[in-house]
């Protein structure tokens, strides 16, 4: 026992004469994995643990510890996060269980049994996607309660049991999907539940979307990433699911491919799309995207009416004038580029930003920043800034940024 | 400041600061009731807390008062542990038995934070042990059947500890 543990004294009262409200409320805040197993403890704490298993309502499911640790090296971050980070850090350990190699069959019927009234579900666990049980048995379980699923890394070679598309086509009540790295696997377009979605967010995943994006008849919330698309395939999509249009308020874009023209054309041609055809767009993540120097990136988002919040990275390049484009070059590059501002519209409209900024000096940030976004409330930062640059970046934002109630490094 | 007069379930008397008191939604609920604002005579009997753990619920709510409230809805606050104040820590420096009844007594008056940062206390005693460890610690009894705890055991083979 460690040395600094209150030592057994006095009994003159035991942790089991505690109200079960209080042995719940210490056991709450011990790691949900430890709970499995500290039902072996008595029948008190099996029953005790057993109640706080039934109220849970949210579950992490991993395949390794190495999983985890990913997972939280993910979230911390910034950049990496773009599709997980809704996903929070927020009482990890309650809600974690690492699922053991050798017996996912039997984990998918006791985690029903243990858990049935989990709403949240959330699965980075190779040994659970290649296993009939995790469809026919878990999801069907709960078909009728999950609100959010989120997976994450199928198998590289596409195959999963029939069961699982199937299952998770039956989940009447899901309304946030994500699909994370599932490469090869093909995606049923079909499945009804596309329909009654508000967010999906889909990455690295080689198929061709529309069919599943047609489909989208209620999304609010569209993120993608490594996939292949370009403006023929929106303009396909919009024919065939103009409702996208009146309901889509938030959108991400990370890395678009297209197979014939450059990378970067394609992103600023469907960017300036997708800016030009959805007005209700109100929050638009680009952290993940390609980077375009703001000079031509800002024109494309101004053409959002309804801009509140803005994800974006932002490196050093990012600022710099190009040579052809710029008649008085070294003498923008001085003032930071100052020149330009005349040519880039300010966003007015955005009042949350969230940045990742790398190699850019704080009179170069507070200069382009505090020029473009003049109205913003709260700012988040995500920098390579020592104590005495944040310090620095505090006090002139406050100056800068007139509106500015909260800022934030990330 | 106005005083109080609490009596401890041994019927010992402690002069509080109304403030204090009313850190206790159990005795707040009780003034406001009863409409005492101040030390009327009679002292307010507190029937499930005895003077040795009274006086040390006191100390911790006279050490907190100015301590912003903490959130009600249990099921959103961040349920970690590793974030107990350092006077906290040397506070709960006590036997079980007496953190166990300061838990009862914190939960009986309804004291949020004394609540919190003892049920942290004992979470961190659990936190990394087996269940036959949990149960020397503790001085529990083991009411399984030998079947019985091999199949729980079994059940629990899905399961990785980390």
């Amino acid at each position: 026992m460690n040395q600094q543990e209150p030592t057994v004294k006095t009994m003159m009262m035991s942790i089991d004469n505690l109200p079960n409200d209080c042995l719940r409320l210490i056991l709450i805040r011990c790691p949900l994995s430890q709970l499995v197993h500290l039902r072996a403890v008595s029948f008190h704490w099996c029953s005790v643990i057993e109640t706080i298993f039934k109220k849970k309502k949210t579950l992490k499911l991993f395949g390794s510890s190495y999983d985890i640790e990913k997972y939280l090296y993910v979230l911390t971050n910034f950049k990496a996060i773009n599709t997980e980070r809704e996903i929070s850090l927020f009482n990890f350990e309650a809600d974690s269980l690492i699922i053991s190699e050798t017996k996912p069959e039997l984990a998918c019927y006791e985690i029903v049994k243990l858990f049935p009234n989990v709403r949240n579900l959330y699965i980075r666990c190779y040994q659970l996607f290649r296993i009939e049980q995790l469809g026919t048995v878990l999801f069907q379980q709960l078909c009728n309660q999950l609100n959010l699923l989120w997976i994450y890394g199928l198998p590289a070679n596409g195959i999963v049991p029939h069961s699982f598309w199937s299952s998770i086509g039956q989940m009447s009540a899901l309304k946030r999907l994500f699909l994370i790295r599932v490469y090869n696997c093909h995606i049923p377009s079909q499945l009804t539940i596309f329909q009654q979605l508000n967010q999906l967010v889909l990455t690295h995943n080689l198929q061709d979307v529309n069919p599943i994006l047609i489909r989208l008849k209620s999304i609010q919330t569209l993120k993608l990433n490594m996939i292949n698309y370009n403006c023929e395939k929106l303009d396909q999509l919009l024919e065939a699911n103009p409702l996208i249009l009146k309901n889509l308020i938030s959108l991400g874009l990370g890395t678009i491919t297209c197979s014939n023209i450059n990378r970067l054309k394609n992103f600023k041609l469907l960017l300036n799309r997708f800016c030009v055809k959805f007005h209700e767009i109100r929050t638009l993540d680009l952290i993940m995207a390609d980077q375009i120097p703001l000079i031509e990136l800002i024109p494309i988002i101004s053409q959002l009416k309804q801009l509140n919040q803005l994800w974006l990275y932002i490196g050093r390049h990012q600022l710099e004038c190009d040579n052809n484009e710029d008649e008085d070059n070294e003498h923008n590059q001085h003032n930071h580029g100052s020149s330009l501002f005349y040519r880039i519209p300010q966003l007015l409209t955005v009042q949350t930003l969230y940045l990742e900024i790398y190699d850019v000096s704080i009179e170069q940030f507070i200069h382009w920043i505090g020029s473009l976004f003049p109205n913003v409330k709260v700012l988040t930062i995500k920098c390579e800034y020592d104590r005495n640059e944040r310090i620095d970046l505090r006090s002139k934002s406050t100056i800068e940024f007139k509106q500015l109630e909260q800022l934030y490094f990330a | 400041m106005p005083i109080i007069k609490l009596l401890s379930s041994d019927e010992e008397p402690f002069e509080v600061d109304v403030d204090i008191a009313r850190m206790s939604i159990t005795l707040r609920t009780m003034l406001d009731d009863l409409g005492i604002e101040e030390d009327d005579g009679e002292p307010i009997p507190v029937q499930n807390v005895n003077s040795s753990i009274l006086r040390k619920v006191i100390q911790w709510c006279t050490y907190h008062k100015n301590d912003p409230p903490t959130p009600d809805d249990d099921e959103q606050r961040e349920k970690r542990t590793d974030d107990i104040p350092s006077w906290d820590a040397d506070f709960l420096k006590v036997d079980q038995g007496t953190l166990f009844e300061i838990i009862l007594a914190a939960n009986y008056l309804d004291i949020k934070g004394l609540l919190d940062v003892t049920c942290k206390t004992v979470a961190n005693m659990i936190r990394g042990k087996t269940p036959e460890e949990i149960r020397k610690t503790f001085n529990i009894k083991n009411d399984f059947t030998p079947q019985e705890e091999e199949q729980i055991r079994r059940e629990n083979e899905w399961c990785e500890e980390k």
